[in-house]
């Protein structure tokens, strides 16, 4: 558990020198798309063609201009003609140069892979962006924004490269892909030819687990503490296990108390210590953590709870959000809980960088 | 595709980190030498000025707080390492900046030039010189390639030689060198640059490869790109202050020995119709007729407006209105007796014309023909060129000025004829009295003249290139003393010696030129010559060369071949014989092609092509747009292009569907069949949505995996009906974040 214990995202370099590539403005996306340059769709993978790749200049590329239209007006008003060389060299390099960075954006494909890891609310979730070379040219100069962090990346022909970068991530839910954005400057340094596309991309962010959580029920009981109350209720009840309520269940034997406290989201059935269940497995039970009051502090719970179980190499079954998870043990298991755990009512789905709060505190 | 990035040498991903407070994609260091070496040389010929930069240290002062004040604002820092740098860095930087402003200061302090390009040198200066100062950012490098531009331009305004044009070439070559490497960034290692000597070979490679592609398209521009119609050009042309070679307007004893020396072309002529069969052509350009101290002058100083309106029969005989005339009111010409002087785009720089011609003379000044019309009342009209190419008139190819003489003027006694036999009382008395004793002895002033060219001709006179040194009164020192010299030495004491024997007579500067060969000529500035003129009554005034008189044997073998063995000033003194020949042609071939392009040439390339009947500008706009077009659709259709060979990633109809879904937030995540985003989206969708891409789904499964295969027209339509198929999301799921 300790391993687990989540990093608090770090403060940002008050001044990096490079600034974070935000995605642009809606009112931005708007007019590039009435230009059109089709971004904005969350797509698997794109290649870039000409109505992908925007071609802007660079203020040098202003000042430049410039200078070629002072020369060539007054190359026309003194008749010049060394003049208008210089000037229609200097505007044909400018357009060429632009022509050039096109050309070296072309044919190059972006696929998002799957997320391969999920992580916890805190951690950093890793991305992976896959860049391929269609056209049989090596590709240099590129370099891959996405938030602060920048990569240079140059492809050969018909060859592919990944590119890996970490978002962080401040609450439970999903942490979408960011609007990503591969630039080139190559040949001149004058055009900033880009692309801008929001892959596909999702991973899912598990509560954080708790600091210091109680040991799970069952493990207690195993690790020599045994004998003692399994009973999760507090006033006596001779019932000592809880679990789903399933249909035809009497009323009577409803937990109605912690239907109460969790508004309505628990509804368990009680059960004897007699009863046909049994109670070699353990078990992880949301009805064991309705006392707590606060909603994410219960998952957290939940969530430690799980790992404890994870680790403990024991099979163990889990119950919450109405849902059972039969027992039976491995990481593909403990996903399923965590997952559950991650889309529990409250969830976020959050781009990546963007909305960045800071996490809501817990209550002491 | 190779998925293994170990199999491929060039793939490669380094992420940068951006280390605190600097920048990653700052200016290179070798973009900046590069750039700052630009600077130099591009404002370097503009320091020749720089001695008067007192005067104008006012105006010049207050555009320099401006632009402090400017940079304050906008808190551009310092260059970091001024800071860090020992003295001897900062000294040269230091004395750079200095330079730079002083050549501002001087430039912006010129009054007579206040919306010229000369105001915009200024302007250019000064910012390049604070530009030196402050920390260089990629934008601000594009700004000193800007200004390099400018005064790259304002140089060749002044002067386009080979030579010039070629240097401004190189200078404009660095800035794009400047501009490639700004951002060089080793790609072994991103986060570091790249070497200085690496990245300088890296900006040259790509700086010559969008040249090389971009020169076809260049060249189409210069030639296409609409000119000004002949002598619609009426600004003048800032002209250099000094350093100008050929004749001036003045003559002091051993000046001419430069000119001697200097194998720059003077001019070329081409003769349309008959051309003279003489050996040699005495071309006249100065007449000096006036003595000050030890200075030959011309004594008609004429100045104002030099054009007339086109005389009547002229406008008659072309059917046409009278133009109005090209008036070149700036121009400052020296009128002379006969034979004038007229320069409106370079001062200080004259022209000859054959001696004796009567033909109207066609001028090119660099490239703006004007013809020049007969001499009226003083003044003289300019036209463009064309009409007088028509008449088949005499074309001379030069820059400056002109000159222009009429057979009859030459016969013309001038009123002031006694001027002619002036000379000071203390101005060489042995010379003089020689004279005085001549006329005494002979009585006809032919028989002077035949005396003293018998008297060179006999006694030990010799002429050399490299003339002892003269004292106070030179011609005396010459004639008595020393007796070796040039045309000058000759020309001047014949002329001393004409005057005091009473005969009225005059120098005369020009050229000698060889005989002209399938009617053209080119004559170089090693050429000038010096002669005198006598006037004779009836026959008016006759050319006496006595330089011709000296007996060949006694010509210095040097002074033959002085024309080519001469050291020349500046790059040509460098070559060799051969070498220096060949420099001469390149010379003339550039002032003949590219220096003559104007709209006359232009207008005759559309001609031979048949369209010229559209109009120039009409023609040249079309072409243009035309490049323009072909380059965007190259572009453009280039994807299709790719697409239909195959070598583009063919967008199947999965794609189109994922891309329509898309638009309503439907995606389909790697892994999930059409089948299950089916199944997801029935909420999300309208109803009718809905089954549009059911039916969508089903059709595409059925191209897909159908027992039948595919069909082409099946695929079509399905793509098409794909393509029209815009979802729109309803409820939640339209708010739901992308």
């Amino acid at each position: 558990v300790a391993g687990l214990r989540a990093k608090r995202p770090q403060e940002q370099a008050p001044s990096a020198g490079l600034t974070a590539f935000k995605s642009p403005s809606p009112l931005m996306v708007k007019i590039s798309r009435m230009l059109g340059v089709r971004h904005g769709h969350r797509t698997g993978s794109t290649l870039l063609g000409v109505h992908q790749i925007a071609t802007v200049p660079t203020g040098a590329v202003f000042w430049l201009a410039c200078g070629f239209g002072v020369a060539l007006y007054y190359s026309s008003k003194f008749q010049v003609n060394v003049g208008y060389a210089m000037a229609f060299g200097g505007f044909t390099m400018l357009m060429t140069s632009a022509w050039f960075s096109f050309f070296s954006m072309r044919g190059v494909r972006m696929t998002a892979r799957p997320v391969a890891r999920a992580c916890h609310a805190g951690e950093t979730m890793r991305f992976q962006i896959e860049i391929e070379e269609t056209l049989g040219r090596k590709r240099r100069d590129l370099i891959l924004h996405a938030g602060r962090q920048q990569f240079a990346v140059s492809v050969g022909a018909r060859s592919c490269v990944t590119v890996e970068f970490d978002a962080p991530t401040q609450h439970r839910g999903s942490l979408l892909a960011p609007m990503i954005k591969l630039s080139t400057l190559y040949p001149m340094g004058l055009w900033n030819t880009h692309h801008l596309w929001t892959p596909l991309q999702e991973g899912d962010v598990y509560p954080l687990p708790e600091d210091n959580a109680p040991p799970l029920q069952g493990l207690e009981s195993e690790s020599g503490d045994g004998g003692s109350s399994s009973d999760l209720n507090d006033h006596g009840d001779a019932l000592v296990s809880m679990r789903q309520y399933r249909a035809g269940d009497s009323p009577k034997r409803v937990a109605w108390r912690t239907f109460a406290k969790t508004d309505g989201r628990v509804m368990a059935t009680k059960q004897s210590q007699s009863g046909a269940q049994r109670v070699d497995d353990l078990w992880v039970d949301e009805a064991a953590v309705a006392h707590i009051h606060h909603a994410e502090q219960r998952l957290s719970r939940l969530c430690a709870w799980l790992h404890q179980a994870h680790d403990s190499g024991q099979t163990y079954g889990f119950k919450a959000c109405g849902v059972v998870l039969e027992p039976t043990s491995g990481p593909d298991h403990l996903h399923q809980c965590l997952r559950l755990l991650a889309m529990a009512a409250g969830a976020q789905k959050i781009v990546a960088f963007e909305n960045a709060t800071t996490p809501r505190k817990a209550p002491v | 595709v190779n998925r293994s990035s170990s199999a491929n040498d060039d793939n490669r991903v380094t992420e940068i980190e951006p280390k605190v407070g600097d920048r990653v994609l700052s200016v290179h260091p070798a973009s900046m030498a590069i750039m700052y070496l630009a600077v130099i040389l591009s404002t370097v010929p503009f320091g020749s000025t720089v001695g008067h930069m007192i005067a104008y240290f006012p105006s010049a002062s207050i555009a320099l707080v401006l632009l402090a004040g400017f940079f304050w604002f906008k808190k551009i820092e310092p260059t970091p390492f001024m800071k860090k740098m020992s003295w001897v860095v900062q000294f040269p930087l230091i004395m750079c900046l200095a330079f730079l402003l002083m050549v501002g200061f001087t430039i912006s302090g010129n009054p007579q030039n206040h919306f010229g390009l000369l105001p915009l040198a200024a302007f250019c200066c000064n910012m390049l010189s604070f530009m030196v100062l402050t920390k260089p950012a990629p934008s601000r490098m594009g700004f000193m390639g800007g200004c390099v531009t400018v005064l790259l331009l304002i140089q060749v305004a002044v002067k386009q030689t080979l030579l010039d044009s070629i240097a401004a070439a190189l200078v404009f070559f660095l800035v794009w060198c400047s501009m490639a490497s700004r951002h060089a960034t080793s790609p072994q290692n991103p986060r570091d640059n790249l070497g200085f000597f690496k990245t300088l070979v890296m900006s040259v490679k790509r700086t010559g490869l969008v040249l090389c592609v971009s020169l076809p398209m260049m060249i189409a521009f210069f030639l296409l790109f609409p000119r000004l119609p002949l002598g619609a050009v009426q600004e003048e042309r800032p002209s250099q202050s000094s350093g100008s070679t050929g004749l001036s307007n003045s003559l002091t004893l051993g000046s001419i020995t430069e000119l001697k020396s200097s194998q720059e072309p003077a001019f070329r002529a081409i003769f349309k119709g008959d051309f003279p069969t003489e050996p040699s052509l005495y071309w006249r350009s100065i007449v000096l007729d006036k003595l000050k101290g030890q200075t030959w002058l011309s004594s008609t100083q004429m100045s104002g407006a030099f054009a007339v309106p086109r005389t009547t029969e002229e406008a008659d005989k072309d059917g046409k209105k009278p133009e109005p005339p090209l008036s070149i009111q700036k121009s400052r010409g020296t009128a002379m007796p006969y034979g004038e002087i007229i320069d409106p785009n370079n001062r200080g720089q004259q022209i000859a014309v054959l001696d004796g011609t009567e033909n109207n003379v066609v001028v090119s000044f660099n490239n703006n023909s004007v013809a020049l019309a007969p001499y009226v009342d003083g003044t003289y009209s300019l036209r463009p060129t064309i009409k007088a190419l028509r008449q088949g008139v005499v074309k001379v190819h030069a820059i400056g000025a002109v000159a222009y003489t009429r057979p009859e003027w030459s016969t013309l006694r001038p009123d002031n004829l006694g001027e002619f036999t002036d000379l000071p009382a203390n101005f060489n008395p042995k010379t003089q009295a020689f004279g005085k004793q001549l006329r005494s002895k002979l009585d006809k002033p032919e028989s002077v003249i035949d005396e003293v060219m018998s008297m060179i001709r006999r006694e030990n006179f010799r002429y050399t290139l490299k003339p002892p040194a003269l004292g106070q009164q030179a011609i005396d020192d010459f004639f008595f003393k020393e007796r070796a010299g040039f045309c000058e030495h000759y020309a001047s004491t014949f002329v001393v010696l004409m005057r005091s024997a009473g005969i009225p007579a005059r120098l005369v500067t020009g050229y000698l030129s060889g005989p002209v060969k399938n009617g053209e000529i080119a004559v170089s500035q090693a050429d000038a010559h010096a002669w005198a003129e006598v006037w004779l009554d009836g026959k008016g005034w006759v050319r006496q060369d006595p330089t011709a008189s000296i007996d060949p044997s006694r010509v210095d073998p040097d002074a033959t071949n002085a024309r080519l063995e001469s050291t020349p000033s500046g790059f040509l003194g460098f070559l060799n014989v051969t070498w220096r020949k060949n420099a001469t042609q390149a010379e003339m071939f550039w002032r003949n092609t590219m220096l003559e392009f104007d709209s006359g040439t232009q207008s005759k390339i559309f001609s031979e092509m048949g369209v010229s009947k559209f109009g120039t500008p009409l023609l040249a706009a079309a072409a243009m747009l035309l490049m323009a077009g072909v380059a965007v659709a190259w572009q453009y259709l280039g994807d299709r292009w790719l697409r239909r060979i195959g070598r583009f990633g063919k967008r199947g109809l999965s794609d189109l569907l994922e891309r329509s879904c898309a638009r309503a937030g439907i995606e389909r995540p790697a892994g999930t069949s059409w089948r299950e985003v089916l199944a997801l989206s029935e909420r999300r969708l309208s109803k009718a949505d809905w089954q549009e891409l059911k039916a969508l789904v089903e059709a595409h499964e059925q191209i897909t995996y159908g027992a039948q295969g595919s069909d082409a027209s099946a695929v079509k339509e399905l793509s098409r009906r794909i393509r029209r198929f815009r979802p729109r999301a309803i409820g939640l799921a339209s708010k739901m974040p992308r």
